[in-house]
């Protein structure tokens, strides 16, 4: 079995999640709360992976991200998604120049590193597809050629919870490919109080690049390396295995609740997150602390709850905290 | 000689008219010989019944003994209104060459005013020849229920009950122990099943919690895993000793909460904040042990052990024998 020195992990994680702290206090100068937006965001960036928003318009959901792309000093492109967007509008088209006689590639804004697909379920399955395809395999084919997408790439897609009619719902199979469903809510009273005199003021001062992206992909490598015992290991594959089979740990009245659980993909993106978190917390090994604290967003969107658990008012917040707390932790 | 032929024709005519009526007296005697060997008749007691009452008939043939008598196969009606409730059998007596039988058949009539019981039909045998002889049709009157237009309309009676016999109830009642019998062996057989599949109750369960983890506290000291470099067992059955404890002491469901959720979950209206911080120092150390790998010192360990050796014995419920008004003392 491989040779883990914690001590000298936990040194070299002290050193590359310095720029944590930078990050937040430049951000900190636009967006005033979502500190558990922000870390999940972190957490989607560190592990790879990509975050689904769910919450009201006026959060800060736009600005979090644009935020975190200035002080990164990378490229953001937004995409407001509608029901007339074409598969072409979000990867590129091949276009011909007359002048020269031949077809030009004609990048997207997929083509970003970090990407705000605002109201992805506005769109129709086809557009839906072509930007999920891109998240998923990270390059994307225009005529004869393959462009790998740039790292770091995240893509952060919001759904508003409100407003349903004449909207596409994402396919079970699409929301999976989402590491994080996160669910934002309305800011602290002092928050919002902050948020009104800065605004009224005349807004934030602009957001200065304070990190690189070769930070953030060296902070990715260290994430990997982050020790995670075999115990957790097990923690997480009971918590993944209690949304499939309940009554195998005994919380057999999920049974009739559950019309499916989590897929392999939800036990991955559980460990990669755990490992972001423990991350973010400046620890070179994950505590079943760091996995409850993840559990929710990487299982929220990837729960499937029965007609009866609806009709009884039973959330899969309701059954994720129930599977939490009934799974021994180690 | 005119006179001599019309005399003789005279003569003879007067002779063959004496040879005609000795002829006819002949006859007549032999048939009324006859119809004294064998009779059939029909009578009923009474000539007035109510209606639905029954009326008994007595049928009696009287036969030479060597003659074979059939009486009628009765059926369940004679005529549409003349119905058969009942019969007796065929009684015989023997006088002198004849032989007389007697049947009481019990008749219903549902109908009112003059009511004719129809000839009915004997069949008698003698040798090769075969007779029928008939009844006499008897008329009766059946009278309808007299109302008595002066007094109140009485209510319907209820129908008379018959008591079961227990011929009657003997099917039912073996039915009926018979899915007793079936039910006791399912409940026994389940139950036989129940208690096979059902492993010995855990010890910790039978008993005080605090006398459990004493003992298995012992058990620990004697498996000597830290000495055995096994520290990493070592810190897990401790942290299991002191969580089960807690868990069975306080109701607190510890085997399911991370160290921080239990140390909040342990607020100071239940333990003692020293205590409470020597626990905590313990278990932080185990989770390093167990998730990070670290090996603490044989000091250490030694004090892990002791603090949760002590946490036990000051924390532990005592129970004393029921005082004067019933209630227990901790």
């Amino acid at each position: 079995m491989e040779s883990i020195d914690i001590k000298a992990l936990n040194e070299k994680i002290q050193q590359d999640s310095a720029f944590l702290d930078l990050l937040n206090l430049e951000i900190g100068k636009s967006i005033v709360g979502q500190k558990y937006m922000l870390e999940r965001l972190m957490i989607a960036l560190l592990s790879q992976g990509h975050i689904l928003l769910e919450g009201v318009p006026g959060l800060a959901k736009t600005l979090a991200i644009k935020s975190l792309s200035d002080a990164i000093d990378t490229r953001f492109s937004r995409i407001q998604f509608t029901p007339d967007l074409l598969p072409a509008d979000i990867l590129g088209t091949m276009i011909y120049n007359q002048a020269k006689g031949n077809f030009e590639v004609k990048k997207g804004p997929v083509f970003s590193n970090f990407i705000l697909a605002d109201e992805i379920n506005r769109a129709p399955a086809k557009v839906q597809s072509a930007l999920l395809q891109a998240m998923q395999e990270r390059h994307v084919t225009l005529g004869d050629t393959t462009y790998k997408l740039e790292e770091p790439f995240l893509v952060m897609a919001t759904m508003n919870p409100i407003e349903q009619e004449g909207t596409y719902n994402l396919p079970e199979a699409q929301v999976d490919r989402f590491m994080l469903k996160v669910k934002i809510t309305y800011p602290e009273f002092e928050e919002e109080r902050q948020i009104m005199r800065q605004n009224v003021a005349g807004g934030a001062s602009g957001i200065r690049p304070v990190v690189s992206p070769q930070t953030i992909l060296q902070a990715r490598d260290t994430v990997r390396q982050v020790y995670m015992d075999e115990k957790i290991e097990k923690y997480i594959l009971d918590i993944i295995f209690a949304t499939r089979e309940p009554e195998r740990y005994k919380i057999d009245n999920l049974k009739h609740l559950l019309s499916y659980g989590g897929s392999p993909r939800a036990s991955i993106s559980l460990a990669f997150a755990s490992k972001a978190y423990a991350f973010i917390k400046r620890r070179g090994y994950v505590i079943p602390e760091d996995v409850r604290a993840v559990a929710h967003d990487v299982l929220r969107h990837r729960v499937g709850i029965t007609y009866e658990a609806e009709a009884e008012n039973i959330t899969q917040e309701h059954i994720i905290d129930t599977i939490l707390n009934k799974v021994e932790v180690p | 000689m005119r006179y001599h032929l019309k005399y003789h024709l005279v003569h003879v005519a007067e002779k063959c008219s004496r040879w005609c009526r000795m002829s006819a007296f002949i006859v007549f005697m032999l048939a009324a010989f006859d119809a004294a060997a064998q009779s059939v008749s029909a009578t009923t007691k009474e000539k007035e019944y109510q209606i639905g009452d029954w009326v008994p008939v007595d049928f009696f043939v009287s036969a030479a003994r060597n003659v074979k008598v059939a009486f009628p196969a009765w059926k369940d009606s004679l005529t549409a209104s003349v119905e058969v409730a009942n019969y007796t059998s065929i009684d015989t007596v023997k006088n002198g060459n004849q032989s007389e039988y007697h049947q009481l058949v019990n008749m219903i009539v549902f109908d009112t005013g003059q009511v004719y019981i129809p000839a009915v039909p004997f069949l008698v045998s003698s040798g090769s020849t075969t007779d029928t002889l008939w009844t006499e049709p008897i008329k009766v009157h059946v009278a309808g229920v007299k109302i008595d237009t002066t007094k109140d309309i009485k209510p319907i009676k209820e129908p008379l009950k018959i008591p079961y016999t227990f011929r009657e109830i003997l099917p039912y009642l073996l039915g009926g122990l018979l899915l007793i019998a079936a039910i006791a062996a399912i409940i026994w057989w389940w139950k036989r099943r129940k208690n096979k599949q059902q492993s010995p109750p855990d010890e910790k369960y039978l008993l005080p919690p605090h006398v459990w983890a004493i003992k298995e506290l012992d058990k620990l000291k004697q498996d000597k895993l830290w000495q055995t470099g096994d520290v990493k067992s070592y810190y897990s059955r401790l942290t299991d000793i002191a969580r089960t404890y807690i868990e069975l002491r306080y109701k607190i469901p510890a085997m399911e909460q991370t160290t921080e959720e239990l140390m909040q979950a342990l607020h100071k209206g239940i333990i003692k904040q020293s205590l409470k911080k020597d626990l905590n120092d313990m278990l932080v150390l185990s989770d390093f042990v167990k998730f990070a790998k670290a090996m603490p010192g044989m000091s250490e360990n030694e004090q892990s052990f002791e603090v949760t050796r002590d946490f036990i014995e000051k924390t532990k419920q005592i129970e004393t024998e029921p005082g004067k008004n019933g209630e227990k003392k901790k």
